[in-house]
């Protein structure tokens, strides 16, 4: 039997490592609207970097000198896909704000944050528009 | 004294909603404000300024606080204080960790999204204007981003309200609704329009540009400010 094979694409894709901290937030951010730039208008990466930040601020918001944040950002034909997580030896309360889910709702088309024994993850998308 | 029984004042405030007491309350505090304010002396901005800054938030703190949350006033008005003059500050000066070049790019970006979006007959992207300019999308994406960090100015054009010559905002999900209130009830006049206008009404940055009469970039400076703000205001104590 021959093992199928993923269809080609011709999605881009950038993985990041940094230590989780707010002062690696700019970085990114600038990541996200790098890989964005070909595809959205200056209104929509504004709406992706908003997202970035609220939905990475909650996984800095817990003390832990050695953790770290890994994102991925993956960029297909319409939809950017970013996806964010921090790994913890125990697992923590994690909570958005509650004003978040409505500026969330507002700048990208699907979003999730979730907490789990081993880490804190979150995902959103995007879409082109009119895409 | 602003320690006696505060608790039971801040409490008989939120029965009777009493102007005298909310008074009171802020007369009996305005040592913790004027000694905020002193600490930032000597940096380039008048000490009555300053002094006005820390007021103004330490009325907000007056008007927000919520004994039965279990923090002292004292923490929570601190913590108002300190906060708002230290955004006063980054209103007025560029993020020091925005590259020279970045800067000197950002004006010249922002005159290009109003070209191209007039001859395109849509938003630009980056690469749009990297194509335009001559430059690199990857100097173009700074540029944007070092833009959003210059937090110069309140928006003079919303010195008057928009709200009554724009869209109502359009409140269609029952969540907005309930925390539209709260929301906006936290932020400045000048940040609740653009705040209300971009996440309730949902108008792009640049329709909200277009209608205020302002660049995009300034309306994204807002946002940015009034998001910093609320973020700041939910961190646990």
């Amino acid at each position: 039997m021959v093992s199928s094979v993923p269809p080609a694409t011709d999605a881009a894709r950038v993985d990041v490592a940094v230590p989780a901290a707010t002062e690696y937030l700019q970085l990114l951010r600038l990541n996200v609207a790098a890989l964005a730039a070909a595809s959205f208008d200056v209104d929509e990466i504004e709406d992706l970097k908003i997202a970035v930040e609220e939905l990475v601020s909650p996984l800095l918001s817990i003390e832990d000198a050695a953790a770290e944040l890994h994102l991925s950002i993956v960029l297909d034909e319409q939809t950017l896909a970013v996806t964010g997580e921090r790994r913890w030896s125990e697992r923590r309360e994690l909570t958005l704000a509650e004003y978040v889910p409505t500026i969330l709702d507002a700048v990208v088309d699907d979003y999730e944050l979730d907490a789990t024994d081993d880490a804190a993850r979150f995902r959103f998308e995007k879409r082109v528009r009119g895409g | 004294m602003a320690g006696d029984g505060i608790d039971q004042r801040f409490g008989e405030l939120a029965r009777t909603g009493s102007r005298r007491l909310r008074n009171e309350l802020v007369v009996d505090n305005q040592g913790l404000a004027i000694a905020f304010a002193r600490r930032y002396r000597d940096r380039g901005v008048p000490s009555e300024d300053l002094e006005q800054v820390a007021m103004e938030a330490l009325v907000r703190a007056v008007d927000r606080f919520d004994p039965s949350r279990g923090i002292r006033f004292s923490t929570f008005a601190a913590r108002t204080i300190e906060g708002d003059l230290k955004q006063y500050f980054r209103d007025r000066t560029w993020d020091v960790h925005v590259p020279r070049g970045a800067k000197e790019l950002a004006s010249t970006v922002q005159a290009a999204i109003g070209t191209l979006t007039q001859r395109l007959g849509r938003v630009p992207t980056p690469a749009d204007l990297a194509a335009e300019l001559g430059v690199d999308v990857a100097d173009v994406t700074l540029a944007l981003d070092a833009s959003s960090a210059y937090r110069s100015e309140r928006l003079d054009a919303l010195e008057r309200p928009v709200a009554a010559d724009s869209a109502t905002p359009d409140f269609e999900r029952v969540d907005a609704r309930v925390v539209a209130p709260t929301l906006l009830a936290r932020l400045p006049d000048d940040e609740r329009e653009i705040v209300e206008l971009r996440f309730f009404a949902e108008l792009t940055q640049s329709q909200i540009a277009e209608r205020v009469g302002v660049s995009q970039m300034q309306i994204s400076r807002v946002l940015r400010r009034a998001l910093d703000r609320l973020r700041r205001e939910s961190e646990p104590l």
